[in-house]
C-alpha cells in the first residue's frame, strides 16, 4: 500500500498566493482563473507543489482536492495541468484529482489541446465517479480494465498466453501506463515460468486511483 | 467708376440650429488657421454605422492649428439600426418597456439592440484623437458630449451604457488614474466597463460582471458556464494592454450574447508579426501568446454556438468563424493617420437552444 501524503486543498493554496485570482459566487463556490500568481505561470506552481510535499518522495502518490471549485478559468487549467503532469514526471509519481466540480472538469479537459505535453490524471468528481482527463489509447482501456478487475497485475498476469511475445507486449503497456501516471507498481518475487527456472523480480501494477479514499478532503 | 461696396450680411440663425444645445459651427466654415491660443472646437456627429476613421477625420480636417483643442460628441441624430445583418427579420415592437432600445420581432425570437459597437467606436476615436493631439499640438484634448435626444431609445441606450458618464471622465485634459465602475442595471446589457490608469479595479470587474451573469442565469440556461469562463479573460486581455481599452456585454431576447472589447496595441511593436490583416488572423489563430482565452473562443466557443468572431484592426474586418476558416472585410487603402490605434473584438455566439 502507498502511503498518501497530506492533501493539497487547491483553493486554499490558490487563497494563500495570488488572492486576487480568485471569484466568489452567490452559491458559495469559488472559480480561480489566475492560478498562485499574476501571470498563471506554472513554474510558481510547480514550486508550490515542490515545497508542500517536500520530504515526500518515496511510496507516495499526491492527491489534490478540487472541492469548493466551481471552475478554473482557461488559462488556470492549462497551467494547472501542465504543473501537475510536470510534477507528477519530476517524482515519477501520480497525481490524483479529488472532489472535482463537472464544470471544472470540462474546463481541465479542454485544455488537452493547449497544454504542451498531453495529459493523463485520473480524476474523481463529486459524486465520487472516476474520469480520466486526455485521451488514452483503445489498448490502455484494455489493460487498465484487467487491472482494475484484478486489483493487481504482472504482465503474465493479463497476457492472453504465455507466450515470450505476449507477455513482452503487455510488459510494454504497462510501462506506458506507468509512465503516463495512471498506474503504480511493486517489485515481487518473480513467478516461475513454465519449464521450471524462476525469475528474480518482477514489477506488479495497479490502478493509481486504488489507493485514493475519495472522501479524502471532505 | 467706384467699385460697389458689397456690406457683409448680418449673420442670422438658421431654423435648424437648436440654440440651447446647439453645436458651434463646423470648423471647415471657420476662417483661416486660428492664432495659437484661439482654443479650437470640433462637433463630431456620431451617426449609426460611426467608426473610428470618420471621427479622426473630422478632428484633423477641422483643426485650426490652435494649440487647445475641445471635441464635442454629437449623439443627437444617432439612430438604433433597424435591422441587423444577424437576422434576417426586421425589427419589431419592443419587448420590455423598460429597455426599449432591445427589439424583437413579432415572434419575439430575434431581437437586440445593435450598432452596439459605434458606441464602442467613440471611445477609441477618443484615444486615437488624444494620441494624435499628443504628438502634434503637445498636449490632450478636452472631450464632451451631446446625448441623444431626450425619450428616444437612443438616449436610453446611452444612459444604460454609461456613455456620458465615461466621457465626462476620459474627456478631461488631465489624466486620470481611477474611474468608477458603473453599476450593471439593465438584464440585457452591461455598461461599457473601461479600463483606468491601473488595475486595482479589475477583480471588481471580474467579480461584479460574473454576479451580473449568475443573476440573469434564468436566461442563459447552458451558456452560462461559458461566459463566466471567459470573463476573466477578455476583462484581463483587456487590462493588460493598459488605459483606454473597454468591455461590454449584451445577452439579447433572442438568447444571442454578443462580447465586444476593444484595447490599445499601439505599444506592442512585434504583434501581430505582420501588421496587415492578414497577419493579425495568422497570430489569432497560430500563434498562442498570453492566456489561453482566444483559444478557448475559437475551439470552444465559436464552435459550440455555431459563433463568428469580428476583428476591427488597420480599417479592415477580419471575421472568423465556427470551422476556422476566415474571411476579411473592407480592405482599404486609407491613410494610417486615419486608422485607429487599437483593436475591436466583437464576439457573437447563439445560443439556439433558448429563445426568451
Amino acid at each position: 500500500m502507498q502511503r498518501l501524503p497530506r492533501t493539497l486543498h487547491l483553493l486554499t493554496a490558490a487563497r494563500d498566493t495570488h488572492k486576487t485570482g480568485i471569484t466568489k459566487f452567490g452559491n458559495g463556490q469559488h472559480m480561480i482563473y489566475e492560478l498562485m500568481g499574476k501571470k498563471n505561470d506554472k513554474s510558481d506552481v510547480i514550486y508550490y507543489l515542490q515545497c508542500f510535499w517536500r520530504g515526500c518522495n518515496e511510496d507516495c502518490i499526491f492527491v489534490i482536492d478540487l472541492s469548493d471549485l466551481y471552475m478554473l478559468g482557461p488559462s488556470a487549467s492549462s497551467t494547472f495541468v501542465e504543473s501537475v503532469t510536470e510534477f507528477a514526471d519530476e517524482r515519477e509519481k501520480p497525481v490524483i484529482l479529488v472532489n472535482v466540480h463537472s464544470e471544472a472538469l470540462k474546463g481541465l479537459r479542454i485544455c488537452e489541446y493547449t497544454v504542451q505535453k498531453k495529459p493523463t490524471l485520473w480524476a474523481f468528481d463529486t459524486d465520487r465517479k472516476l474520469h480520466v482527463i486526455g485521451d488514452i489509447p483503445e489498448r490502455w482501456r484494455r489493460v487498465l480494465a484487467g487491472l482494475n478487475q484484478r486489483g493487481q497485475a504482472t504482465a503474465s498476469d493479463l497476457a492472453e498466453d504465455s507466450s515470450k511475445t505476449s507477455v513482452n507486449r503487455f510488459s510494454v503497456y504497462l510501462q506506458e501506463l506507468f509512465n503516463a501516471r495512471l498506474v503504480i507498481r511493486d517489485k515481487v518475487s518473480g513467478s516461475e515460468r513454465p519449464g521450471g527456472s524462476e525469475r528474480g523480480w518482477t514489477y506488479a501494477y495497479r490502478p493509481a486511483f486504488a489507493e485514493v479514499d475519495v472522501r479524502c478532503g471532505e | 467708376m467706384a467699385r460697389q461696396r458689397v456690406r457683409a450680411p448680418e449673420q442670422v440663425t438658421l431654423p435648424w440650429v437648436d440654440k440651447v444645445a446647439g453645436p458651434p459651427p463646423s470648423p471647415r466654415l471657420l476662417p483661416g488657421p486660428s492664432h495659437g491660443r484661439q482654443p479650437c472646437h470640433i462637433t463630431v456627429p456620431i451617426e449609426p454605422t460611426f467608426d473610428v476613421s470618420q471621427g479622426v477625420r473630422e478632428v484633423l480636417t477641422g483643426w485650426t492649428g490652435a494649440d487647445r483643442l475641445t471635441v464635442t460628441f454629437d449623439a443627437r441624430h444617432l439612430e438604433l439600426a433597424e435591422c441587423s445583418g444577424a437576422t434576417e427579420d426586421s425589427v419589431g415592437s419592443a419587448v420590455d418597456p423598460q429597455e426599449p432600445y432591445v427589439v424583437g420581432t413579432r415572434r419575439g425570437l430575434i431581437g437586440g439592440f445593435i450598432n452596439h459597437t459605434t458606441f464602442l467606436n467613440v471611445l477609441r476615436c477618443m484615444g486615437a484623437i488624444t494620441a494624435w493631439s499628443t504628438s502634434k499640438i503637445g498636449r490632450r484634448p478636452s472631450f464632451d458630449s451631446i446625448p441623444p435626444n431626450e425619450k428616444t431609445r437612443t438616449r436610453t441606450l446611452w444612459e444604460a451604457l454609461g456613455m456620458g458618464d465615461i466621457i465626462a471622465h476620459m474627456g478631461s485634459p488631465s489624466l486620470r488614474r481611477s474611474l468608477p465602475i458603473f453599476e450593471f442595471e439593465s438584464r440585457y446589457i452591461s455598461p461599457i466597463l473601461i479600463v483606468s490608469g491601473r488595475d486595482d479595479s479589475r477583480h471588481q470587474v471580474i467579480e461584479r460582471t460574473q454576479d451580473w451573469i449568475f443573476r440573469i442565469k434564468d436566461r442563459l440556461g447552458p451558456m452560462m458556464p461559458d461566459l463566466i469562463r471567459v470573463v476573466p479573460e477578455v476583462v484581463t486581455n483587456v487590462v493588460n494592454h493598459g488605459q483606454g481599452g473597454a468591455f461590454s456585454l449584451s445577452l439579447w431576447p433572442s438568447q444571442q450574447v454578443e462580447i465586444s472589447w476593444c484595447n490599445r496595441i499601439d505599444r506592442q511593436v512585434d504583434w501581430p508579426t505582420e501588421q496587415t490583416p492578414q497577419g493579425l488572423a495568422d497570430s489569432l489563430l497560430y500563434h498562442r501568446t498570453g492566456g489561453d482565452g482566444m483559444h478557448y473562443i475559437f475551439n470552444e466557443l465559436l464552435p459550440r454556438y455555431n459563433g463568428v468572431l469580428i476583428v476591427n484592426y488597420m480599417g479592415s474586418d477580419v471575421a472568423f468563424f465556427s470551422d476556422k476558416r476566415f474571411e476579411i472585410f473592407g480592405r482599404d487603402t486609407r491613410s494610417l493617420v486615419f486608422l485607429p490605434r487599437s483593436i475591436l473584438f466583437t464576439l457573437e455566439l447563439f445560443n439556439r437552444d433558448r429563445s426568451r
